[in-house]
This record gives structure tokens, C-alpha cells and sequence, in this order.
């Protein structure tokens, strides 16, 4: 009994052995394990929100991806179905096109990648909206009407003119029906001055010193109405001529006046001043190309000579001066002498001035003369009119043109991309550009490497825009209309060269109302006077004959109307009215939708992501 | 006797001292590998969690950034630590939407009303630098973000980057 109790007693002692240890062990074990789990949860969780975030990005890009597909499509004019779904990165995007009006469309992407939803909005426009509020609105080179010429209203417009350049009638029966205005347009051109006066420099004083040339770059293409020196005189100069003349391309001036007026001497004192000189029939500058101002004085003389300030350093970086004893004869002109005599330029066409003119409405301008004005005669100085100057308005200022050139850059690209021809159109035109006699063809977007030439009741029936390189001829029931699938939309044509109208030669809108044809020349050089390679008139358009849905626009050039013309409206540089010409005006012009057409010239409104 | 003396002996049990010094040493490193390798472990998930307040802190304020950015019109003021834009809303009426920094807390204007902080109560900003990028056809606002983020005694500081542009600007 006793033995039995001693290995019951040893059993138990070896059953209690290593408790312990077990105990450590399992505790040990449930604390790694808690650890483990809870270090294990958040990087699950990290994984699972990463996975989530790249998810949303995928159904991002997914949404842009078939936004851009939609507006690639709509741009090149490709298929597109309504929605059209699109799989991607493991999702799909699903794609609609809704018409908002007759001008816009709106893309809606809305993307699905496992529950992550993003969605895009993109809103195209189809072309640009131009404001021809005018009869005829006219740049720096101003108006002239001749004998019995006018511009009329219609169906309840007024026919107002807009000239930022003079308005000029002829002798007898010139008249605007509505109002008239010209606006006062001189700007000092920053970027051709200089103002820093720390040096002298005598001028006129011994031999070869004599006549001083001072170089400089307008910033713009406009007319230089006045220049201003900063100048004295010693003794008494007399009076001496300031000349503007163009560089000969090898650094000097060459020896054509494009412009002179005197420097008066008594308005020049003996110590520094700024003193203005007015040019009358101003030179037309453009930007970029150096000119001359240069100061002709008659002859070197010790004791009566001009001083005229400079700065010491050559601080001007458009310009140089230089000097020679005759400015077109003798010797050559020396080399750059150091520093840039002081000078100012002003741009513009000078104070508004009307002159010969019955206006039925209101006039405003700051000079008016020898005018009848049935409305408020607005001006600051006036002469020979059939009542005094109201002079409570100040001048009007300068209005910019409907049309820009970033706009007409644009028109061209869209041409462009819709493919190049190269050589001529119309008669006798090149395979896939020729017309038959009395024959049509559609056409646009296109660009044409040449010249297009309708006649003998040829039609050019345009789907988009059209761009010439060469020029426009259209006579003889030859027809350039807009496409029926513009509607209410305008259509346009624009060409480098000139646009010549005669003999019955028609263009015409879509047929609906409000569909114009907008016609565009780029032209420069065809001012009128003089000029080559411009249409009748030395025009950069000539419109010889009715033109009813027609709107005419030259970016630097003339528009010559010689005939009796039924126009929409006209926008130019510089307008002149043939005797016996008129211009008729009609109201819906002034909001006109120009669009390159179906076949391309989408453009983006804005894109943004939606909820 | 013998019995007795048989009795005697296997009744003996017990430890020596010596054994109960090795006994108690094996335990005691035990122990202190076990209390170590468990702070080790608590730190190591403490940074985890550090690096994981500024990565979700980050990502937040990173992605409300870029997409107030990308539907902006222009870039109103860009200084250090403080970024306006001007945007639209979404009813397409003007407004302008600010981002701030004040007591290290990244916090966002609409329209010229606070909307509070955007980041987590762990997470600080230590500087925010937006810089307004102008090209030909668009601008840009590059972003340097330096943040901070701590618990106990770990901290971390990182600078996060992105370049975004304006598409309201097209």
C-alpha cells in the first residue's frame, strides 16, 4: 500500500514537471500572435487603400482616356455612337455626346473600376462668335466716299460707321444714314523710345556732323502720327526737316522719304525740352522693320546748331544713331556713334476727323468740317458744318476688329488639316479641284496652293473652311456659297492674296437666315494710290457687284466697293466707296456664328472632372 | 531496514541550489529576450503607424490639392504656405478656393469660408511651398509638401512633390 501511494506521489511529481516552462510559452505565444495580428491588420488595410487609390486613378485616366477618344473622334470627324463604352485597365468607360444648341457639344465620360467611379465633362464649341455691329467699321486707314456714295441700314438698322482712321466724302452727296464716328487713335509706342538724356550731342555744328539718324522698331503696324526729340538749339537754326525713312537693309537709312514735317526752331528752346513734330500724311510702320528719324539740316554752322540728348551707353537695344554731312548724297553715313540720340514715337491715325459728310444720326469725331448732321454733332473743333460742336463728349476712342488674328491663324490650321491641294482651282483647276462650266463642287476643309478662278456660272459649294494661298477671282454668275449643312451657321473663305467680285459673281450663306459667307484677304500693300499684285482699285477686295449674304474683312488692305454693291458689312483697314456705291446693313450681322465647319474646327470649352 | 532505507532514498526529491540557479537564469533570459523582442515588436508597429498617419495624411491632402488644381482657372497668390485659386464652382460661378497652413494643420477656404483642416490629428505640415509655373499655352502649380508625423517618442518627416496643371485655364 505504502509502495503504491510512493509511484503515485512520482507520477504526479512528473506530470507537475515543465508547467512552468508551458505556461511561459503559451503566454509568450498568445502575445506574438496578438502582436502579429495587430501589426498584420493595418498593413492590410494600408494594402487594401493603396489598391483603392491606385483604383481611382486607373478610373481616372480611364474617364480622360475616353473623354479624349470621344473629342478625337468629333474633331477628325470619325464614327462615334452615343454612349459609347470603352474597356480599360480592368473597367470600362462609357461615353455620351449630347448637342448643347446648335454651337456646342458636351462629353460626358463616366468611368467604373470595382466601385472607384470618376467622371469627366468636356464641353467643345464649334467655331467663334464675331460681333459685326457696323455697316462698316474701318481701320487706321479710314473712309473714303466718294461723289453719291453711302452707307444704309436696313430692315430697321441704322447703318452706323465705326472708322478707328478719318472719314473723307466727296463733293457732292457722300451720306452715312446712321451714325458716324471716328476715334481719336495715338499711342506712345513703348518699345520705340528713348528716354535717357546724359550726354550731348551736337548736330549741325561742324562738318561731317550734320544730318543725325536715329534707328528704331515699332511695336505695332500703324501709321507714326508724330515723333517727339528731346532737343535744344544754340544761336538760332532756323527751321529744319525731319524725315522718316525705311532701312536699306544693310544698317542705314536709304533715301526714299516716307514721311517728313519741319522741326519748327521756335519751338525749341536753349535748354533740353520734348518737342513734337506732326507728320500730315503720316508713314505707314510695320512692326518689326527698322526705320530712320532723321533730322536734315541744311548746312554746319559753329554758332546757330541744334544739341540733342543721348544717353551715354547705348541703353536702347532697338536702335543705333549715325551721322553724315547730307543725308541722301555725298560721303556715307558714319558708324554707330556711341549712345541713342533721345526720341518718342507716337502710333496712330491722329484725332478723328470728318470731313464732307451728311450723317442722319449723330457724329462724333474730334475734328469735323464742311458736314450736315441731322442728330448731336459731337466734336471738339469743327468748321463749315450746318451746326457748332457739341463738345461735352470727349473723343471716341479706337475700336479693336471683330476678328483677331489669333482667330484667322486658326481658320487656316483648320483648312490645313483637312488636306493641301496644290496648284489652281476652279478653271482649269488641278485633279479633285476643277470645275466644269456651269458645274459645282464641294469642297473644305481644305488649303489651296494657288489661285481660285469662278466663272461662266461655276459653283464652289463650301462643307468647311476654305484657304487660298494666291487669289480669288469671281465673274460671271460664279458662285461661292456656305454648305446647307451650316444652317444658321456662317461659313468662310480666306486667301493671302486678293479677293476680286465682278460681272455678276455671287457670294452667298447656307440659305438660312442667318448664315453669312465671311470673306477674308490678308493681303498688305493694297492701300489704294499704287500697289502690285492687288485687285481693281489697288484693293486688297474688290466687290464690283451684289454680294447679298456676303461679309468682307481685309486684316491690312483696302476694300474698294465700285459698283453698287448690297453688302452685309464690311470690316477693314482702310474702305473706300466708288461714286454711286452704297453698302446696306442688315441687323442680324451683329452676332454672327462663323464655324469651320461639320467636317472639323471643334474646340474645347473647358474639361473638368464632374460628380 | 532495507525497505525503509529503499523508502528513504526515493523520497528524496528536490533541487539542488545549483539547479535552481540555472533554472532561474535560463527563465531570466527567457524573460528578457521575451519583454525585448515584445518592445521591439510594439515600436515597430508604433513607426508603422507613423509611416502610415503621414502617408494617409499626405495622399489626402496631396489628392484634394490636385484636383482643385487641375479644375482651376489661374493661380491667384502662391507664397509659402498659403495657395489661392481662382476656380469655379460647380454651379460655374466664379470663386476662389484657398490652402493654408496655421498651427501645422493644412487647412482649406471656399469662397472666402474655412472648411477646416484636411489632415489627421497625428500628422503636422512643416512647410508648404506652391509655386505658379506659366508656359506658352499653360500653367502649372508645382507643390513641395514637407509633413510630420508622430506617436510617443517616433517621429518622421517627409517632402512629398507634384507638379499639376490648370486645365480651367485652357
Amino acid at each position: 500500500m505504502q509502495k503504491q501511494n510512493i509511484k503515485q506521489k512520482k507520477n504526479r511529481n512528473n506530470y507537475s514537471r515543465g508547467a512552468a516552462l508551458t505556461i511561459a510559452v503559451l503566454f509568450f505565444i498568445i502575445i506574438s500572435i496578438t502582436i502579429v495580428l495587430g501589426s498584420v491588420n493595418p498593413v492590410v488595410r494600408d494594402l487594401n487603400s493603396g489598391s483603392e487609390l491606385i483604383k481611382s486613378k486607373l478610373s481616372y485616366f480611364t474617364a480622360e482616356a475616353g473623354g479624349e477618344d470621344a473629342f478625337y473622334r468629333l474633331k477628325s470627324g470619325k464614327q462615334i455612337s452615343s454612349p459609347e463604352v470603352t474597356t480599360l485597365n480592368g473597367g470600362s468607360t462609357s461615353v455620351t455626346v449630347v448637342n448643347v444648341g446648335s454651337n456646342e457639344k458636351e462629353i460626358t465620360s463616366n468611368s467604373t473600376i470595382t466601385n472607384n467611379v470618376r467622371n469627366m465633362k468636356i464641353n467643345l464649341i464649334t467655331g467663334i462668335g464675331s460681333d459685326f455691329s457696323y455697316g462698316a467699321q474701318v481701320g487706321e486707314g479710314g473712309l473714303v466716299m466718294n461723289n453719291n456714295s453711302s452707307v444704309q441700314g436696313s430692315g430697321g438698322a441704322a447703318g452706323n460707321v465705326y472708322s478707328n482712321g478719318p472719314i473723307t466724302g466727296g463733293t457732292s452727296g457722300t451720306s452715312v444714314t446712321g451714325s458716324a464716328t471716328v476715334a481719336t487713335t495715338i499711342a506712345e509706342d513703348n518699345q520705340a523710345r528713348s528716354t535717357v538724356c546724359n550726354a550731348d550731342q551736337d548736330v549741325a555744328r561742324t562738318s561731317p556732323e550734320i544730318d543725325f539718324a536715329q534707328s528704331f522698331k515699332p511695336g505695332e503696324s500703324k501709321p507714326l502720327y508724330k515723333i517727339s526729340l528731346y532737343i535744344k538749339k544754340n544761336g538760332n537754326p532756323g527751321n529744319q526737316t525731319i524725315r522718316i525713312v525705311a532701312d536699306n537693309g544693310s544698317g542705314v537709312p536709304n533715301t526714299t522719304t516716307l514721311a517728313s514735317a519741319v522741326l519748327q526752331g521756335a519751338l525749341v528752346s536753349g535748354s533740353y525740352g520734348w518737342v513734337d513734330v506732326t507728320f500730315s500724311t503720316p508713314a505707314n510702320l510695320v512692326s518689326g522693320q527698322i526705320y530712320w528719324i532723321i533730322l536734315d539740316d541744311n548746312g554746319a554752322n559753329g554758332s546757330n546748331y541744334w544739341t540733342w540728348c543721348k544717353d551715354s551707353n547705348n541703353g536702347f537695344g532697338n536702335g543705333v544713331a549715325k551721322y553724315r554731312a547730307s543725308w541722301n548724297s555725298g560721303s556715307g553715313w558714319s558708324s554707330s556713334i556711341t549712345g541713342d540720340l533721345a526720341f518718342k514715337t507716337y502710333l496712330g491715325a491722329g484725332p478723328g476727323i470728318i470731313t464732307d459728310v451728311a450723317v442722319g444720326v449723330d457724329a462724333y469725331a474730334n475734328t469735323v468740317n464742311d458736314s450736315t448732321v441731322t442728330g448731336n454733332l459731337y466734336c471738339q473743333t469743327g468748321l463749315g458744318n450746318n451746326k457748332a460742336c457739341n463738345t461735352s463728349q470727349p473723343d471716341p476712342s479706337p475700336l479693336n476688329m471683330p476678328i483677331s488674328d489669333g482667330n484667322i491663324v486658326q481658320w487656316k490650321d483648320d483648312a490645313a488639316a483637312g488636306g493641301i491641294i496644290m496648284g489652281n482651282c476652279g478653271d482649269g483647276g488641278v485633279a479633285g479641284c476643277n470645275v466644269a462650266s456651269g458645274g459645282t463642287l464641294s469642297i473644305g476643309p481644305k488649303k489651296i496652293v494657288g489661285n481660285l478662278t469662278l466663272t461662266n456660272s461655276r459653283t464652289l459649294n463650301l462643307t468647311g473652311v476654305l484657304y487660298v494661298t494666291g487669289n480669288v477671282d469671281i465673274s460671271n454668275n460664279g458662285t461661292i456659297k456656305c454648305d446647307v449643312s451650316y444652317g444658321a451657321d456662317s461659313c468662310m473663305i480666306i486667301t493671302d492674296g486678293y479677293f476680286d467680285i465682278n460681272n455678276n459673281g455671287y457670294v452667298l450663306g447656307s440659305g438660312q437666315a442667318g448664315s453669312y459667307a465671311l470673306v477674308v484677304s490678308t493681303i498688305s500693300g493694297c492701300n489704294g494710290g499704287s500697289g502690285t499684285g492687288c485687285a481693281v482699285g489697288y484693293s486688297g477686295i474688290n466687290l464690283g457687284n451684289n454680294v447679298t449674304s456676303g461679309i468682307f474683312y481685309t486684316t491690312d488692305s483696302m476694300i474698294y466697293i465700285s459698283n453698287n454693291v448690297d453688302v452685309k458689312a464690311v470690316v477693314g483697314y482702310k474702305l473706300e466707296l466708288a461714286n454711286n456705291a452704297y453698302i446696306k446693313y442688315e441687323q442680324g450681322v451683329a452676332d454672327t456664328t462663323f464655324s469651320s465647319g461639320p467636317g472639323g474646327g471643334w474646340n474645347v470649352k473647358n474639361w473638368n472632372e464632374v460628380q | 531496514m532495507r525497505q525503509n532505507f529503499k523508502a528513504t532514498t526515493s523520497l528524496v526529491w528536490g533541487f539542488t541550489l545549483i539547479e535552481m540557479v540555472v533554472y532561474a537564469a535560463i527563465l531570466g533570459v527567457i524573460t528578457v529576450l521575451a519583454v525585448n523582442s515584445t518592445l521591439l515588436m510594439v515600436q515597430a508597429y508604433t513607426n508603422l503607424r507613423v509611416s502610415r498617419d503621414l502617408n494617409a495624411g499626405a495622399t489626402a491632402v496631396l489628392e484634394r490639392l490636385t484636383r482643385e488644381i487641375r479644375s482651376a482657372d489661374s493661380v491667384s497668390t502662391a507664397l509659402t504656405n498659403q495657395l489661392i485659386l481662382n476656380t469655379k464652382d460647380s454651379g460655374g460661378a466664379a470663386t476662389t478656393i484657398e490652402f493654408y497652413v496655421t498651427g501645422g494643420l493644412m487647412n482649406v477656404r471656399e469662397g472666402g469660408v474655412g472648411q477646416g483642416s484636411l489632415m489627421p490629428s497625428s500628422t503636422s505640415v512643416g512647410s508648404f511651398v506652391p509655386q505658379a509655373l506659366t508656359g506658352t499655352n499653360s500653367s502649372a502649380v508645382k507643390i513641395d509638401l514637407t509633413m510630420s508625423a508622430s506617436r510617443g517618442t517616433i517621429s518622421k518627416t517627409r517632402t512629398f512633390y507634384t507638379t499639376v496643371t490648370m486645365r480651367g485655364s485652357y
